[in-house]
């Protein structure tokens, strides 16, 4: 999957299931303080990215990820990783 | 005691030393010696400092066509009952054992028996779910109760002791994440979730139904974890009977498979708070949301 297919992939989800203002989309918007995603959002994430993107958000590897950018980062990672 | 505010801070009344010689008188004082010193002695004293409380049921207890007179008593009875619901949560810590009768007890075995999905609990300030709910449950299934992780220290400790004996763990909701993820974990391995869906805490988004006078709102969190894997969907209702005894109404909510997300879990809130209106106008003595979380708006 391509930079650009994830990008467009979690932004979708961003203003369809999440509700979020297009305008508010932007790479280095912060989760919390730009896009509002708080706890509750967190919710509706962690089932998404499961269904769209094919594996589980460990806690742990999300600790870093603050802003728009890097959670596509550790997406890409993620769906780009060799399968063990 | 009680205490009326439009935001729950996640505390439990109380210093955890009181907490800690309530739950060793309770070891060997019978229930009824402690009743009758709350009801005698304690309530006389501190009802008339709950003004707030007092005003918020004899609202609630008029809103459902009681007169003046009936509403002075609800609002009087249910710091009592409250007492005594409070009593009876430390005597279960203390390790005493209360009669349960159950209402929907169908409902209640098929979501047990339902080996392809878990089950979510919606629980409500109203009776005392903590005494029934948690021991029906994990006799069957693993149960993971959600908790706000800023109650007193002692709770979550006796708490732990207990669901350490039967099956059962806390999951602590607080500002990290962490939560969201035992829950989902949980669920998908079709165990026992009951979250607690009348009190907003963390986030603050809500979804605002007409509810007895006004407009109430209900955290949009509860009802999102309800819906974020297919799961049986309860609501549990635990009413104070009797000195020993507890009456647990079980009624599932449904949510449409084919709506998204968003929508389930307003199908679900929506039923939630419906079945919890009728419980509060049948039995408002009982209702121990202190916190109004309402706009006091009038309802249309």
């Amino acid at each position: 999957m391509t930079r650009n297919e994830i990008e467009e992939k979690v932004r979708d989800f961003l203003i369809e299931d999440l509700e979020v203002e297009e305008d508010k989309i932007a790479g280095g918007a912060h989760l919390k303080n730009d896009i509002g995603i708080d706890s509750l959002d967190f919710v509706d994430i962690v089932v998404i990215v499961e269904k769209n993107f094919g594996f589980k958000i460990k806690p742990e590897e999300m600790a870093g990820v603050e802003t728009l950018d890097q959670f596509c980062d550790y997406i890409e990672k993620k769906v780009n990783a060799p399968q063990a | 005691m009680a205490e009326t505010d439009s935001k729950w801070s996640g505390r439990t009344f109380g210093s955890g030393a009181m907490h800690r010689a309530l739950i060793a008188v309770l070891r060997w004082m019978p229930l009824w010696m402690l009743y009758t010193f709350a009801y005698t002695v304690v309530l006389p004293t501190v009802i008339p400092t709950q003004w707030r409380s007092l005003r918020l049921i004899y609202r609630l207890a008029r809103t459902t066509g009681r007169s003046r007179l009936r509403s002075v008593f609800v609002a009087v009875a249910n710091l009592y009952c409250f007492a005594g619901v409070v009593i009876d949560r430390f005597a279960m810590y203390a390790g005493k054992r209360f009669k349960i009768e159950v209402e929907g007890n169908s409902i209640f075995e098929q979501a047990m028996a339902d080996e392809s999905k878990g089950t979510v609990i919606l629980s409500s300030h109203m009776g005392n779910f903590e005494l029934a709910g948690y021991s029906m449950f994990s006799s069957r299934k693993h149960f993971n109760a959600v908790v706000f992780g800023l109650e007193k220290s002692t709770i979550m400790e006796q708490r732990q002791v207990m669901l350490g004996r039967n099956n059962m763990e806390l999951v602590l909701a607080n500002e990290s994440m962490e939560h969201v993820f035992k829950i989902n974990s949980a669920l998908e391995n079709h165990e026992v979730v009951a979250i607690p869906a009348d009190r907003l805490f963390g986030s603050p988004k809500f979804y605002a139904f007409p509810f007895l006078d006004g407009v109430w709102h209900f955290p949009k969190g509860a009802f999102a974890v309800a819906v974020m894997r297919p799961a049986n969907i309860l609501q549990l209702t635990v009413l104070k009977k009797s000195l020993k005894t507890y009456k647990v109404f079980v009624e599932q909510l449904h949510a449409d498979p084919t709506l998204s997300a968003s929508q389930r879990a307003h199908e679900v809130a929506e039923q939630f708070a419906d079945n919890l209106e009728r419980a509060v106008t049948r039995h408002p003595s009982q209702w121990f949301n202190y916190f109004d979380f309402s706009t006091n708006s009038p309802r249309q």
